[in-house]
């Protein structure tokens, strides 16, 4: 059974299952308690989990994280929300220099099933320090993994499955998804990792989006249809692990590709498909150059106006997949 | 300024050559056409000439390698010139004209009738570090310099074809796959050799598809591959593309088309003359059935006219000749070329019987039967079809009564045949014989001396035996 509901209580009601389901789970962050979250995502929870599992945390990054990471070695499982994913730089030590590597280094004697979730993304009016898009960072950090739902199904499915691995996983949630609706599964069923998902068929062009853009890379098009352009938008949901092999097919069917993040280009995970996509067996099918939609390689500016010229826009994923499929 | 000297591209779907010998060694002088290496392709050794004058230098390429086509193989340099910097991969200035540079990188079209298509693509084919590529390059390089999409060089190589004869029409001149696709559906079905009267021309070789090498996408941790199947992109077009707007109509020649086209209007150039002497055949078709009755090999008409001109050339040695425009050879030896038309219209082919004045019938009769069979399997080797001395083509299976057969040249001399017929029933058999001659070297009358003397050796043909 699955009913319509929205990204943020898909996130919420993913957390509460499997704080019924395993006493281990508890959630650290920000505001999380009374407050309901920067975003309203724990809303409630408080009342029906009390202070001990909904723990509000001081303004630590570092030491939040850094608690976690303790608290998932002795055996919980930890689920940290980042007021704002950005702040997430504070926390770089635990996340990146403990929590991804010491599986590895006590040859794999502990583990550490934390989750990291990060209200990401732009398009806020919040600035430069309010709106980054950061998954790249920890895409390079062996040891981690990162999703990135896009939809709130997916949002609940795969972090039921996070909760439930036993690495740490950063868990991107874009700011501006929370209040998308759509259906949600009741029953509490992890969706696996590294399995994209084809949100529309298409036959010209691939558009691998994440996140936020795979819904304007779907607006786009829809509209890129109206000018007889058959566009396959493509989301890969966790970018670790990836789906490769996913990416791969809907390239050799289609020969273009146009990756969509609002991350900024420069270093950009988009260039790791391109990579995947051009090194791989898809490419002796391209018939075009790989094309980036993403970010100027700049700070998200405040001025609402730079700030819709900077993040990509349904405009600019329409523009380049025309370029794309003319050859250019 | 020294002169490329490079991997010659013999046949459309070459793709590499192997270079069995060089026939100068590093150092020593060549003058332009000289021989100056021996390539092997698929299936056919060949001749490749000095692009120009030089001391051979710089050789890279040793005997027994194989080499991309458009490979850098050598140079060839004027008296006191250096090597080029080859090491940073910059190709000579091209100071001269870009037919020139096709011509450093060709093989010569005189001796190998297969000369490299004129390239249809944009200036940016010679771009500089193209040869650095191209010799780095094990595969694949015969595309080297040409811009083309990944997808419409996997196309050319499945069906076998060169970028170099592909006319891109995306930016900047790029081949993509719609290229391609546009380029096999109007391409002439044939893909085989010389026509009548072609010089000696080399058999193209089947295309050799080297299927890509899949690799599999490197997979993140622990990508699912749960995902389809790959789809191909489109298959090849069968017809001409719809609105293709503005293009010209029609089609560039494939090379072997263009290379006997090029070589039929060498042999036009030449003053030549045909005459028509019609034969008794009677006793001949009486001979020929007595032996087909009686003996294991079968003789053809063909068989008995080519013994009778290879008798009649040894009393008129001036048919049996070759003349480049300056220098006339008597030819020692009557080298036969017969023309055989290959299966699905695929062409003609000129193999030489060689030596025909010293084989009997029969033995001419097996000699030519091994010739158009292999001709027909695509198996005779350049040297079938070099050198011949003079040339016989017959039409007479398709019921031509006569034509007018162009030179083979520098064969100054050929022999066409029409059918054997009767003129009227009851009345004895007869074939036209069409003499072609250059009438530079020959006058009207031994030509004529000769058809005559050809037509009372088939009237009495026992003299053949």
């Amino acid at each position: 059974m699955s009913r319509e509901i929205t990204y943020a209580e898909a996130v919420r009601e993913a957390m509460a299952q499997a704080m019924d389901a395993d006493d281990r789970v508890f959630l650290m962050g920000e505001d999380i308690g009374v407050y309901g979250g920067a975003f309203g995502v724990t809303n409630g929870m408080i009342d029906r989990f009390g202070p001990s599992r909904i723990r509000d945390t001081p303004i630590s990054e570092n030491g939040t994280v850094g608690v976690g990471v303790g608290a998932a070695l002795l055996g919980m499982r930890p689920v940290i929300e980042m007021q704002f994913s950005d702040f997430v730089a504070n926390a770089m030590d635990p996340l990146v220099n403990q929590a991804a590597k010491i599986h590895f280094m006590f040859g794999g004697q502990l583990c550490v099933p934390l989750v990291v979730r990060l209200p990401a993304g732009g398009g806020t009016g919040a600035a430069a320090q309010h709106s980054q898009s950061q998954e790249a960072w920890f895409v390079h950090v062996p040891g981690l993994k990162v999703a990135m739902p896009a939809t709130p199904a997916d949002a609940k499915g795969l972090l039921l499955a996070a909760i439930a691995d036993d690495n740490p996983v950063v868990f991107v949630e874009h700011k501006l998804l929370y209040r998308v609706r759509g259906d949600v599964p009741e029953a509490a069923e992890p969706l696996p990792f590294g399995q994209g998902v084809v949100r529309r068929q298409g036959r010209d062009v691939t558009v691998v989006a994440t996140s936020l853009m795979v819904h304007k890379a779907l607006e786009a098009a829809e509209r890129l249809q109206e000018q007889g352009t058959s566009v396959e938008v493509f989301d890969p949901r966790t970018l670790v692990p990836l789906d490769a092999a996913g990416i791969t097919a809907s390239v050799m069917k289609t020969g273009r590709l146009v990756v969509v993040h609002e991350a900024v280009e420069r270093g950009g995970f988009g260039a790791e498909i391109a990579a995947v996509v051009s090194g791989g067996e898809a490419f002796s099918y391209l018939q075009a150059p790989i094309r980036r939609v993403a970010a100027r390689n700049t700070p998200i500016p405040y001025s609402p106006g730079l700030e819709a010229a900077v993040i990509p826009s349904v405009d600019d994923i329409v523009a380049a997949v025309a370029a794309t499929v003319s050859g250019g | 300024m020294a002169t490329r000297v490079t991997m010659p591209k013999l046949g459309m779907t070459m793709l590499e050559g192997n270079l069995e010998k060089w026939d100068v060694q590093e150092g020593q002088h060549v003058q332009k056409g000289d021989v100056l290496f021996d390539v092997m392709t698929d299936k056919v050794s060949m001749e490749v000439e000095a692009p120009a004058d030089g001391f051979l230098a710089g050789v890279r390429v040793h005997e027994g390698d194989s080499v991309p086509v458009g490979a850098l193989m050598a140079y060839l340099l004027a008296d006191g010139e250096a090597l080029p910097g080859e090491d940073a991969g910059q190709p000579p200035e091209p100071s001269a004209g870009a037919g020139e540079r096709n011509m450093a990188v060709s093989a010569s079209p005189e001796t190998t009738a297969t000369p490299v298509p004129n390239t249809a693509a944009p200036p940016q084919a010679e771009a500089p570090g193209a040869a650095a590529a191209a010799a780095a390059s094990a595969n694949g390089a015969q595309t080297f310099g040409i811009p083309a999409t990944p997808a419409a060089r996997r196309l050319a190589r499945e069906a076998g074809i060169s970028l170099q004869d592909v006319q891109g029409t995306g930016r900047g001149g790029r081949v993509e796959a719609e290229d391609i696709e546009r380029y096999l559906a109007h391409r002439p079905a044939a893909t085989a050799a010389p026509a009548a009267t072609a010089a000696p021309a080399a058999t193209v070789a089947p295309a050799a598809t080297a299927a890509p090498a899949a690799t599999a996408p490197p997979a993140a941790t622990a990508a699912s591959a749960a995902t389809a199947a790959p789809a191909a992109t489109a298959a090849p077009a069968t017809g001409p593309a719809p609105g293709s707007g503005s293009a010209p109509a029609g089609v560039p020649l494939d090379p072997v088309r263009r290379a006997i086209a090029e070589h039929m209007l060498r042999s036009a150039a030449v003053p030549q003359v045909t005459m028509e002497a019609v034969v008794d055949m009677t006793e001949a078709a009486r001979l020929r059935e007595a032996i087909n009755a009686s003996a294991d090999v079968r003789v053809s008409y063909t068989d008995l006219i080519a013994r009778a001109a290879a008798a009649a050339l040894k009393r008129f040695p001036g048919l049996n000749a070759r003349f480049d425009g300056e220098r006339l050879e008597l030819c020692a030896r009557i080298d036969m070329g017969l023309a055989v038309a290959l299966p699905e219209n695929r062409g003609l082919v000129v193999p030489v019987v060689r030596d025909a004045g010293a084989l009997s019938l029969s033995e001419l009769a097996v000699a030519r039967g091994d010739l158009v069979r292999r001709a027909q399997a695509g198996t005779l080797t350049p040297d079938d079809m070099a050198g011949g001395s003079f040339s016989l083509t017959n039409l007479g299976s398709y019921g031509v009564r006569s034509f007018n057969p162009l030179l083979n040249v520098p064969q100054v001399a050929t022999l066409g045949v029409g059918a054997i017929r009767a003129p009227a029933p009851g009345a004895p058999l007869e074939v036209a014989l069409c003499l072609t001659f250059d009438h530079r070297v020959l006058d009207g009358a031994p030509a004529a001396a000769f058809l005559q003397h050809l037509a009372a050796l088939l009237a009495q043909p026992y003299r053949l035996l």
